[in-house]
């Protein structure tokens, strides 16, 4: 909101000069808005996928807000607009592919963003890469105003503050059990795993399982739409219900889906992946003939083999292990 | 009817929105006239593809959120391409029951791909006549001088010297969207083919920017400019509804009205703003308003200094054409010269000025006529 420091006019659009006299413009951040009224729209629109809720708020000063949430009940506080997100802290451990797509994700929107590292040498490069991806869809300005958004540590205590911690560590079980145990210790807020195939009720720290879910984003973050957002027995449906929220603000599509190895989509490309990979051990198929079978057969945007070199072979051979364990297991 | 202030933005690739243009328009020409935003009577707001590339349509009631207070009459007009002159139009006619009536014209057309603009652009065009079988404008206004080269044995060099001409006036005018760049001769020639025979330079760039005009019914300064007429008329949609594409009928006609009823004659008129979208249609156009014979506007001297200075700012073609801000930023550019507060781009004559402005193919078009304040 824009105000001149004279005349006391408003403005919703950034202006610098008043025109009706020679006051100062002021920008006033806005806050403490609370839900009026909510619909929940059931048919969408091409822009707005239904069906989701829209909320009316206002901060009891003339001032009203429109925005997309989550069910939430009348005089309910919510975070309001332009630079709507920079009261929410998150937390992004690992600086690896994932790790730095989802800290852009969450810069490009406006959180605040601690990312934290092993390698005190790695800030530099963190903060580089960080900078060059929000400057290729944002003006010089914005660039500018999102990467002093950005905190980067490597101290698990300079995670205290977070409101949600994403761990995107490698798909290790026991690095990550190990990392999202400290974090337990040293947060009190949500804690989610980025783990594409590892059940999250073996990974949830003993006395945080309440708290602790599975937020898994796609590679590449900024193109890929979805998000399992995975619950165990022991979650609570609030937090089902703020990590959906939460995922719509950063523009995502999530999916609830019940724990279990591998999620949904794992589970199944896995088998997909297994069976391309044994038919060209069998001398069934070349690859590049089976990702050209399987684009023009099943109109798939890319073949199994394309998919691999995507994903990273390592990271593959990880799901694979965790997934035939599980099953050696059962 | 007067003309009481102008103001426009830069014209280029903008940061600025939409609102952030209208407003920066609106509070410069508010400071040139001199009048406080509660004796604004009514408000025009001129804009073409809004509601297509960006899906805000309703401009008319945002003056509502940039004028806080305002809730007086405000009207959003397109014509297409001649959006802005023709919201000037329509102005001068809601003078009759107004003092003072604004007019903003505004486009925001950059950070997309260019064949996004050059489709919506192309709406502007006969759906099932022209765009479905592959017309767009470049390609529209390539036939038209397809044609004029063969009828008047004109060069493609006509449109070489237009091009120069209206970069090196925009090279003396701060707020044009080329006013940094200087091009020479060989640029222009070598630069690549769009649509054949049109090369690169022939055709008016891709820009941001707003530019508005307060209209007054009497005189309150000694620097407020005449209006004598302002006249629109239109033509078929399409140009394959039309007998000779190379005579603006539209212009034609809303021409011989504003001649009419200003009481005077083309060689009157000391400049001209003509709707150069691409250099060859300055010389169709100053052809159709009748300043010469068909086939002759590439002998007329039209620089700056020359007889009869045609596009002083750079035309759309190096000044910029951002759509909706178009037809009101050339009334803009006439009543700085018609004042004599045009620096270095000055011309000495300036007892006349006449704007034209077209939509499309030239469907629509629109011609006013300015009286300077000094009859040099």
């Amino acid at each position: 909101m824009f105000e001149c420091s004279n005349c006391h006019r408003k403005w919703n659009h950034e202006i610098k000069e008043c025109i009706y006299c020679d006051g100062n413009i002021v920008e006033n951040k806005l806050s403490d808005f609370k839900v009026l009224y909510s619909s929940e729209v059931l048919s969408g629109s091409k822009k707005h996928n239904a069906p989701y809720f829209l909320l009316l708020a206002d901060n009891g000063n003339e001032k009203k807000l429109i925005k997309r949430g989550s069910d939430v009940a009348r005089g309910t506080h919510i975070i309001q607009d332009y630079h709507h997100n920079e009261n929410i802290i998150v937390g992004v451990i690992g600086s690896g592919k994932m790790g730095i797509g989802i800290a852009a994700l969450l810069i490009d929107n406006w959180f605040k963003t601690i990312v934290k590292t092993r390698d005190n040498n790695k800030k530099d490069t963190i903060r580089e890469s960080l900078y060059s991806i929000l400057s290729k869809s944002n003006d010089h300005d914005n660039t500018g105003k999102k990467i002093q958004l950005l905190k980067i540590t490597t101290d698990f205590n300079d995670l205290a503050p977070c409101g949600l911690v994403i761990e995107c560590v490698s798909e290790d079980k026991e690095i990550k059990r190990k990392v999202l145990e400290k974090v337990s210790q040293t947060t009190q807020c949500t804690i989610a795993s980025n783990t594409s195939s590892i059940p999250i009720s073996y990974l949830s720290p003993k006395g945080a399982e309440n708290r602790t879910i599975g937020l898994h984003f796609f590679n590449p973050v900024n193109k890929m739409k979805l998000v399992e957002v995975v619950k165990t027995d022991s979650t609570p449906d609030r937090l089902i219900k703020d990590a959906l929220y939460f995922c719509e603000r950063l523009g995502k599509k999530p999916i609830v889906v019940h724990d279990s190895p591998g999620f949904i989509v794992n589970r199944l490309l896995m088998v997909q992946l297994k069976e391309a990979i044994k038919m060209v051990e069998e001398g069934i198929a070349s690859k590049e003939e089976i990702d050209e079978a399987i684009k023009l057969g099943l109109n798939h945007v890319m073949g199994p083999f394309q998919i691999i070199s995507l994903i990273g072979e390592d990271v593959v051979k990880d799901i694979l292990e965790t997934l035939d364990t599980q099953r050696l297991e059962e | 009817m007067f003309i009481r202030g102008v103001g426009r933005t830069k014209f280029g690739v903008l940061r600025e929105q939409i609102p952030q243009l209208m407003y920066e328009a609106i509070l410069n020409a508010k400071k040139d006239a001199k009048i406080s935003v509660e004796d604004i009577d009514a408000c025009i707001v001129s804009n073409f593809f809004g509601g297509t590339i960006d899906n805000q349509s309703h401009l008319n009631s945002l003056i509502a959120s940039l004028l806080p207070g305002f809730d007086k009459q405000s009207i959003r007009v397109e014509s297409a391409c001649a959006s802005g002159g023709a919201a000037f139009n329509l102005a001068t006619k809601l003078l009759n029951n107004y003092e003072n009536v604004l007019v903003v014209g505004v486009e925001k057309m950059t950070n997309r791909d260019v064949s996004t603009v050059t489709d919506a652009l192309a709406s502007a065009a006969d759906l099932r006549l022209e765009q479905d079988n592959g017309l767009t404008y470049p390609a529209a206004y390539a036939l038209i001088a397809s044609e004029y080269f063969d009828k008047y044995g004109v060069t493609h060099e006509a449109l070489d010297r237009i091009s120069l001409k209206n970069h090196e006036n925009a090279n003396k005018n701060p707020l044009a969207h080329f006013y940094h760049k200087k091009v020479t001769l060989n640029e222009i020639k070598e630069s690549p083919v769009v649509c054949s025979p049109l090369r690169l330079f022939d055709c008016s760039p891709i820009s941001d920017g707003a530019a508005a005009v307060i209209l007054s019914a009497t005189k309150s300064s000694e620097r407020d400019v005449e209006i004598l007429s302002s006249e629109m008329a239109v033509d078929t949609l399409s140009i394959t509804q039309r007998e000779d594409i190379i005579k603006m009928k539209a212009t034609e006609k809303a021409s011989k009205m504003a001649f009419n009823k200003a009481s005077i004659k083309p060689n009157d008129i000391s400049l001209a703003e003509i709707h150069d979208c691409f250099t060859i249609n300055e010389l169709v156009s100053l052809e159709s308003i009748g300043f010469c014979k068909f086939g002759k506007a590439s002998d007329l001297n039209t620089s700056i200094t020359g007889e009869f200075p045609v596009n002083t700012d750079g035309g759309l073609k190096a000044d910029g054409h951002p759509i909706g801000a178009t037809g009101v930023a050339q009334i803009t550019e006439l009543v700085t010269q018609l004042r004599g507060e045009a620096g270095d781009r000055q011309v000495k004559k300036r007892a006349y000025g006449l704007a034209h402005n077209i939509g499309g193919s030239g469907g629509s078009a629109v011609v006013t006529i300015l009286k300077g304040n000094i009859y040099v």
